[in-house]
């Protein structure tokens, strides 16, 4: 059999690194299963919630209300008692906290191992600055994201960095391989970007706003070795995770420190000339962001750029069909911000942070692994990236 | 916690123990509304177990795949020689284990609604309907 384009990469691919969880032969088949399983749901499958939505679901709610549906939510509360669409939905729902299962079952016996082999890399290194006092804000402590027990924040025993472990482990699988070996596609893809269209922009300090493991951050840190690169997080476990995963890669010009976005000033002002986040403004909340943007403006030197990598607003010109399928985390893979997030202008909240509406812009920052076929609704791997300049 | 350098701890950190079994936090519940799909709660078990026993069971197929091979490329095996064998007292137990762990695996969801169950306070006796003995007689 030769091998094809529709079969997701098996996980022995996924690159371990000296922090990476040991696993055996039952933990591999258990996320190439997983790999499988998504991309069935979500390429085989998943145009039949568009073909129900079509064929039934529509002309009975257009009989229903005698008029088209008018938002996403009309179709979500028509889909949701529609016999496919609960299925499916039901089957993808487990399909996430199944893969949360598989890489406990995988880590926590471990979790003393690493912890104790994170405490030795970072022995002779300044990579990691954690604050014992920092409060964990609401919209994280509040919901478990993606179905995570216990989110990015949990410690379960002493310099714990099960969580990072946790989440490093699932992203290959549950990206189909899009992510790269060492899941750093978007850093990577943030990398080509930069030097393709501003080759002469050398940034000197570069910061990553809600890093979890660095797996962002490491390219980035490795294209500007002359950069002071500083990734903040709320979360302990997963930033010390993050500080022995980037020294064990080779990437010795990066710091994790433990701070909220929310209240950068530990940083002087224009500080930076990089500010970037990836993925991370959607677990925010709606007073979070702003206050993330005006610190963002506050931090960035004159001529200094941000970059935040996000799925895109629910725009006018979406179909609503289209706005309801890309919410399906929002609603049922805990991700409760993300739905509103889409309502909002980010432009908006970038021009009240300082930045001129003529400095702003929205790209596509896209790397080479993109998965083959139908976009899995949000786990592709180009990013909608909203970015501005800072004047003078 | 000053003779440790780079502040590797937290306060958050502070009365754990090393050294503790975490296996009973592998089925913890995600914080979170957890969504009903399907009609029922019997339903939505039914659906979670069905997708973990798909999931062993591709596991296990993998696993008897790897085993095949490597036996075959080594000529060490042939398939006869699987059906006639008997495992020694330690292989039985570590196999009987294998069953635990597949079972917690499958079952997570039961699991999870009696960890749910126990989070829930428990309600006012006052409130509670009772059933009059006399009136059922």
């Amino acid at each position: 059999m030769t091998k094809s384009s529709a079969t997701p990469p098996a996980w022995h691919h996924v690159e371990a690194h000296d922090m990476f969880p040991e696993r055996d032969h039952d933990d591999t088949a258990r996320f190439n299963f997983i790999a499988s399983m998504n991309k069935y749901l979500a390429q085989t499958l998943g145009e039949g919630n568009q073909l129900a939505y079509e064929k039934r679901v529509l002309p009975a709610l257009q009989k229903e209300l005698h008029r088209e549906p008018q938002s996403r939510h009309e179709i979500r509360a028509a889909m949701n008692r529609d016999p496919f669409h609960s299925f499916w939905s039901a089957a993808k729902r487990n399909t996430m906290e199944q893969r949360q299962q598989m890489s406990r079952a995988m880590v926590l016996p471990q979790a003393e191992k690493l912890a104790k082999k994170a405490e030795g890399i970072l022995a002779s290194t300044s990579a990691l600055e954690l604050d014992p006092d920092l409060d964990i804000p609401a919209y994280i402590a509040s919901v478990d994201h993606h179905c995570m027990p216990g989110s990015y924040h949990t410690e379960l025993i002493p310099n714990d960095v099960s969580a990072g472990a946790n989440y490093d482990s699932g992203i290959f699988a549950t990206t189909g391989g899009a992510m790269g070996a060492l899941s750093d596609m978007a850093g990577r893809a943030v990398v080509d970007w930069l030097t393709t269209n501003y080759p002469d922009f050398a940034p000197k300090r570069i910061l990553d706003i809600g890093c979890t493991i660095g797996h962002t951050l490491v390219p980035i840190a490795q294209a500007f070795p002359d950069a002071e690169v500083i990734g903040v997080d709320v979360a302990a476990p997963v930033l010390r995770y993050a500080a022995a995963r980037a020294v064990s890669l080779g990437a010795d010009n990066v710091t994790f420190i433990q701070a909220n976005g929310e209240d950068l000033s530990r940083f002087e002002d224009a500080s930076f000339d990089l500010v970037y986040s990836s993925m991370f403004l959607h677990e925010t909340s709606n007073s979070a962001m702003q206050k993330i943007m005006n610190e963002v403006s506050r931090v960035l030197a004159p001529g200094g750029l941000t970059l935040h990598l996000e799925q895109p607003s629910y725009t006018d010109d979406m179909p609503l069909y289209e706005q309801f399928i890309r919410d399906w985390d929002a609603h049922n893979n805990n991700e409760p911000f993300w739905t509103r997030l889409h309502d909002i202008n980010i432009g908006d909240i970038i021009q009240k942070a300082g930045f001129e509406a003529d400095n702003q812009f929205v790209t596509q920052v896209a790397s080479a692994g993109k998965l083959d076929g139908p976009e899995d609704h949000g786990r592709g791997a180009a990013w909608h990236t909203y970015g501005a300049w800072k004047g003078a | 916690m000053d003779e440790v350098p780079h502040g590797i701890h937290t306060a958050r950190g502070k009365g754990l123990k090393m050294s503790e079994n975490l296996n009973h936090l592998v089925n913890k519940n995600a914080k979170g509304r957890r969504p009903q799909f399907l009609g029922t709660k019997a339903e939505e078990h039914l659906m979670s177990m069905t997708m973990a026993l798909m999931q062993e069971l591709a596991v296990t197929r993998e696993r008897v795949d790897t085993l095949e091979r490597v036996l075959e490329q080594k000529g060490i095996l042939t398939k006869p020689e699987i059906n006639s064998f008997t495992p020694d007292a330690n292989a039985e137990i570590e196999r009987q284990a294998a069953h635990g762990k597949l079972i917690a695996s499958v079952m997570r969801s039961m699991e999870q609604e009696v960890h749910a169950l126990k989070e829930q306070a428990a309600p006012d006796a006052s409130q509670l309907h009772v059933v009059d003995d006399e009136q059922v007689a």
